[in-house]
């Protein structure tokens, strides 16, 4: 393996949280300048998991902790696997082996709002999986490989539908309005991650800066220009400002919808842009 | 016993092991049934399947030193000084068999059965006794056995898997009635299976296809319920009418010009130049024959009501095994599909809707076999739909889909059986909170099906090379896509019913007799160890066994054997097999304070809390659902059968 | 627990205080106070105050009105499942001492009478600038905390008797050397 990449893979496996939670704390930073207030520091994320991590243990029982790691050992599995560019479809997948430990473990313990919570999760894995799928194999339908070495030229050349259809897998997996049924503060006093405290809830918001890093890299994978290391951290930075200054509005300005609502509105809507733009990849002779 | 056995026909020493497999167990069956001793017939049954163990790997290691391929040419037997011919032993058997179909359709009033199988002795008949002693050439001049690596690894699931079902079923049907005839169904089918797929010769095929019709039609009648009764005259009248079509087949494919006897000659004929017509009407109807087999879309309502059956029945014939047949079948003649492409795409559209309906219907279903069930279909309609897309990449990967999901679909089954046992339930919302009561038997299921969903895990590995399989044809993408996230759905459901535990409550082992622990444990051993070390595997016995059916091999090994590469990308199961096990492992030796445990979150009231599952009916339940789904695939077989009739009438290559 | 914390650990404590506000039995005029806190106008938000619905996330419990036989059950169930380092704030007359229903036959007192309070916020209802003042007060305490500085009366008693068993166990086994 090359020095230089393999060197700046690693780097940015060790900034990978921290750019996560710079990413929450400017969206919490704006939201708050959206709605007319100051709003927290950008560093408040960091205060919230290391006040986390101080805390007294209270747990539930044994087994949602071992899920709780395991879903925080697949996550970071697949970030090395993504700063090492493997396979994008194995870090699909260990993504979403980390996401099944994690509603085990919200299923473990025998609490209304968990279980309500690890169903609404399901859901919603019905929703975004197939369309994250959809778009790593749209990127490997276009390059003819799934390694992310392999990327030879910007993919929003060919594949701009496909990036519009990773925004809504952005926002599912994000819990932004209107796809935030999983962790519905108002409903269901965050489901999943109800019977968490102290230092596993601090692994999971850990884990969760490490998945805004992945679903945010591979946005990114969109636009990275081989072989032009400035131009591509610019045009990086420009696409995750425009996208997810799209998502902060769309988030602030929509409420939650229902589940059925969910299935209807977003698998539709995401399995018909990456079909038309597989169409459109096979007519110029990407095949 | 002063028989003497002689055989004419270059033989050589494959005939034991070949005895071993499928003699062997058809006596053995036969014996059972007239035994009533239960000590005789459970250490008879034991030597059955020994036998059929033996004999697996026995020939899979005369397979690695014959290059891969066996024929034999066995013409005639010699029994008590009576010599007859094999061809007509079985000829003879088969009619018999056909008249029994007629025999139990009269029973049991069955129209539907009565005509098919009227349908199938008539054109038999015929063109048995009438066309070929009228023509010369139509018996065929090639070696009726031809053995090769795909055989010998369907011998080696059929013979292992199978045998550990049998044993974990002496056990599960203890204290039951007719005993001696479950046990002779089960270890006859076997040999029967066994047979199958050595037999090259279409008519030997065909006798054994349908000799694995009758042992599933006994064994889901086996508890003689009114409803088991009705749900096994439906499972023998669609077994019986895709037993028709491949009849017809046979016909039509034995008066053609050039008479195709065997499914080398089949392979032979289409890969000439200009098919012949009746070839491709043939070939519609064989893969008609291979559909209703393994129950898809629209013939799944069999497999689903088969699910009555006690559990080593579902176990083997309807997850690891007979259902493989039709499996068995299309990877067979999978080079076919590089001269039929339209055929192969038709075939890959039917297997890849049948993996996606099933899986979102099986999100709807309370009970747990037929959730398996909906699994079964539809990972079967992902190795047709791999097996047909016809390119090397993906029949490596059809191939390796089938020899993982015979191990866990067999585990899943066992284990949901060991909870039948015990609770007397099957139903899902019944094993609330399992993991408290029985926390072997859960962890078990748990480990089962996380081999099913979680990499680095066998059937993870077949849909991540179903997934690059799709790079060649996309349009079945969509099918992968929603079918594996529903998978996900159904199975975590599932889990999450199971390991609903209270706080601070105390796991109580319980006992389990070694004949239900053994073969789970065996199993799960299996599967893991596989699926880790898939690498090795894939080199030694899948990549010879591509080769062999004539394809280039496209996934190999790095690494010394932990990493697999395929042409699209590259995956390394031992590396995160071992991050799971760490994970997994650390538990075992942390100390948990007992301070630290607290109550859940009830908004600070303490009612003991009731919790169900959720089946989602009003928008995934089979009510809705059905009708759409029956249809569509209806619609589908249409297509099928309208490329077969449309190209007798535009004679040409399509 | 209090001097092994790192630095960094201790400012955290102090920048993100998650509250869980339960309403015992008030007439919601406090609480309405509470929630206005929460508003663009007073904009707690900006001290990286969260109001989780969920003990187990929370580290500050603000509690309003009497406690009676039924909610006590409930505010020590919720008192216990806070993980620590935790306060209590209190806001409001009824919470402080019973306000004026503090004579009825199914009042107990004040929120004191179940669990230890650490601030308490009086007024009917309290401004939110009086909230907020609670608010950093309680923080105040929370850094003494974990200093060490201070500590509550129940510690205190159970500190004592923990000296005093000690100092037995040795006086024990002074005389049996002897």
């Amino acid at each position: 393996m090359d020095f230089w990449p393999a060197f700046i893979g690693f780097i940015f496996l060790l900034l990978a949280p921290f750019i996560g939670m710079l990413v929450i704390g400017l969206d919490r930073k704006i939201t708050a300048r959206m709605q007319n207030r100051i709003g927290p520091p950008v560093l408040q994320p960091l205060y919230d998991v290391i006040k986390l991590f101080g805390k007294e243990d209270k747990i539930v029982n044994r087994g949602q902790v071992v899920f709780a790691y395991a879903f925080f050992v697949m996550v970071v599995l697949a970030t090395s696997l993504f700063c090492l560019r493997s396979d994008l479809l194995v870090i699909f997948f260990l993504l979403n082996a980390g996401a099944i430990f994690m509603v085990m473990g919200a299923y473990s313990t025998r609490s209304a709002f968990s279980t309500i919570g690890a169903n609404r999760e399901l859901l919603q894995m019905l929703a975004y999986e197939p369309i994250f799928l959809l778009v790593i194999f749209s990127i490997g339908y276009a390059v003819k490989s799934f390694t992310i070495d392999a990327i030879y030229e910007p993919l929003i050349l060919k594949l701009p539908l496909a990036l519009v259809a990773m925004v809504i897998v952005l926002m599912i997996k994000m819990q932004k309005s209107p796809f935030d049924i999983s962790t519905a503060h108002t409903e269901i006093i965050s489901g999943t991650m109800v019977e968490y405290s102290g230092t596993y809830l601090g692994l999971l918001k850990l884990t969760h800066w490490y998945e805004l890093f992945l679903i945010l890299g591979t946005m990114a994978l969109f636009v990275i220009i081989p072989g032009n290391f400035v131009l591509s951290i610019i045009a990086m930075l420009v696409l995750i400002a425009v996208v997810y200054g799209i998502v902060m509005l769309i988030d602030n300005i929509t409420t939650r919808l229902t589940w059925d609502a969910l299935l209807k509105v977003a698998l539709p809507l995401g399995i018909g842009l990456i079909t038309a733009n597989l169409i459109y990849v096979w007519y110029i002779g990407g095949a | 016993m002063g028989a003497m056995i002689t055989m004419s026909g270059d033989i050589g020493i494959t005939i034991y092991p070949l005895a071993l497999t499928t003699v062997i167990p058809l006596l053995i069956g036969l014996i059972c049934y007239l035994l009533p001793n239960r000590y005789i017939r459970n250490v008879l049954v034991g030597i059955g399947v020994l036998s059929a163990i033996i004999g697996g790997l026995w020939l899979f290691f005369q397979l690695s030193s014959s290059g891969g391929v066996i024929t034999l040419e066995i013409d005639r037997i010699s029994l008590l000084g009576i010599s007859f011919s094999l061809f007509e032993l079985i000829s003879a058997l088969d009619f018999a068999l056909l008249i029994g179909f007629l025999l139990i359709a009269w029973e049991r009033r069955s129209y539907w059965a009565g005509l098919f199988a009227l349908l199938q002795l008539i054109p038999l008949a015929w063109y048995e006794f009438m066309y070929m002693p009228s023509h010369a050439d139509a018996h065929g001049s090639v070696a009726p056995v031809y053995i090769d690596y795909w055989s010998g690894i369907m011998c080696l699931i059929i013979s292992i898997i199978g045998s550990l079902i049998v044993i974990y079923a002496i056990k599960y049907m203890e204290g039951q009635r007719n005993q001696n005839r479950f046990f002779a169904y089960m270890v006859g089918f076997l040999g029967a299976m066994n047979a199958a797929v050595f037999s090259n010769n279409l008519l030997w095929f065909f006798f054994f296809w349908e000799v694995t019709t009758l042992a599933c039609y006994m064994l889901i009648k086996h508890e003689e319920t009114e409803e088991a009764l009705r749900n096994a005259k439906w499972a023998l009248e669609v077994t019986l009418g895709g037993g028709t079509a491949m009849a017809f087949a046979i016909v039509w494919l034995g008066t053609m010009g050039t008479p195709v006897t065997s499914f080398t000659e089949l392979l032979q004929a289409s890969g000439t130049n200009i098919i012949p017509t009746m070839l491709i009407l043939a070939l519609a109807f064989i893969s008609l024959a291979g559909l209703t087999k393994s129950a898809q879309v629209p013939f799944q309502s069999w497999l689903l009501g088969a699910m009555v059956a006690p559990t080593p029945v579902s176990a083997l014939l309807h997850s690891s095994t007979m259902v493989k047949l039709g499996v068995y079948l299309f990877i067979r003649i999978s080079p076919v599909f590089q001269h039929l492409p339209s055929l192969g795409y038709i075939l890959a559209i039917i297997g890849g809707f049948s993996f996606m309906v099933t899986a979102i219907l099986a999100i709807s279903q309370n009970n747990a076999k037929k959730v398996l069930a909906y699994s079964t279909i539809g990972n079967l309609g992902l190795i047709i739909l791999l097996a047909a897309l016809h390119t090397p990449f993906s029949l490596t990967a059809a191939i390796v889909l089938t020899v993982f999901h015979a191990i866990s679909k067999a585990l899943l089954f066992l284990g949901v059986g060991v909870v039948q046992h015990e609770t007397h339930s099957k139903e899902i919302e019944n094993m609330d909170g399992l993991i408290l009561r029985k926390p072997f038997i859960t962890t078990v299921l748990l480990m089962g099906i996380m081999t099913m969903i979680i990499p680095p895990f066998g059937m993870f590995l077949g849909k991540y090379f179903a997934v690059q399989a799709g790079l060649e044809f996309p349009l079945i993408i969509f099918f992968i896509a929603v079918g594996s996230a529903a998978t996900v759905v159904y199975y975590l459901k599932w889990i999450g019913r199971m390991i609903n535990m209270e706080t601070d409550a105390e796991l109580t082992p319980e006992h389990m007799s070694i004949l239900f622990s053994a073969p789970l444990v065996v199993m799960l051993s299996l599967a893991v160890i596989f699926s880790v070390l898939v690498a090795p595997v894939i080199e030694s016995f899948i990549n010879p066994t591509v080769k062999v059916l004539g394809f280039p091999a496209t996934v190999s090994s790095a690494f010394y054997g932990t990493s697999v590469i395929t042409p699209w990308g590259y995956i390394t199961p031992v590396f995160i097999g071992l991050f799971l096990l760490a994970v997994f492992l650390v538990p075992l030796f942390a100390h948990m304070d007992r301070k630290a445990l607290t109550k859940v979150y009830s908004c600070g009231v303490e009612y003991p809390t009731v919790i169900g599952g959720v089946y989602f009916e009003r928008i995934m339940g089979e009510e809705k659902l059905n009708d759409y789904v029956n249809s569509l695939g209806v619609g589908l077989i249409a297509v099928l059968i309208a490329f077969g009739v449309l190209a007798i009438t535009m004679s040409g290559v399509i | 627990m209090a001097e092994a914390d790192g630095a960094l650990t201790k400012i955290s404590r102090l920048k993100s205080p998650w509250i869980l506000h339960y309403d015992c039995s008030s007439c919601n005029g406090c609480d309405i106070e509470i929630l206005a806190c929460l508003t663009p106008y007073y904009d707690i938000e900006r001290f990286g105050i969260l109001n989780k619905g969920n003990p187990k996330h929370a580290d500050v419990l603000m509690v309003t009105g009497s406690v009676n036989h039924r909610n006590k059950v409930v505010l020590k169930n919720l008192y216990d499942q806070i993980p620590d380092p935790k306060v209590v704030i209190v806001v409001g007359a009824c919470g402080s001492t019973g306000g004026v229903f503090h004579n009825c036959y199914n009042v107990l007192g004040g929120v004191d009478k179940v669990i230890p309070v650490d601030v308490y916020v009086p007024g009917c209802p309290p401004k939110p600038e009086a909230i907020i003042d609670g608010v950093v007060k309680a923080l105040e305490k929370l850094k003494a905390l974990q200093d060490g500085t201070w500590k509550r009366e129940k510690e205190k008693e159970k500190e004592k008797t923990e000296k005093d068993d000690a100092k037995e166990e040795t006086e024990e086994a002074k005389k049996e050397e002897e």
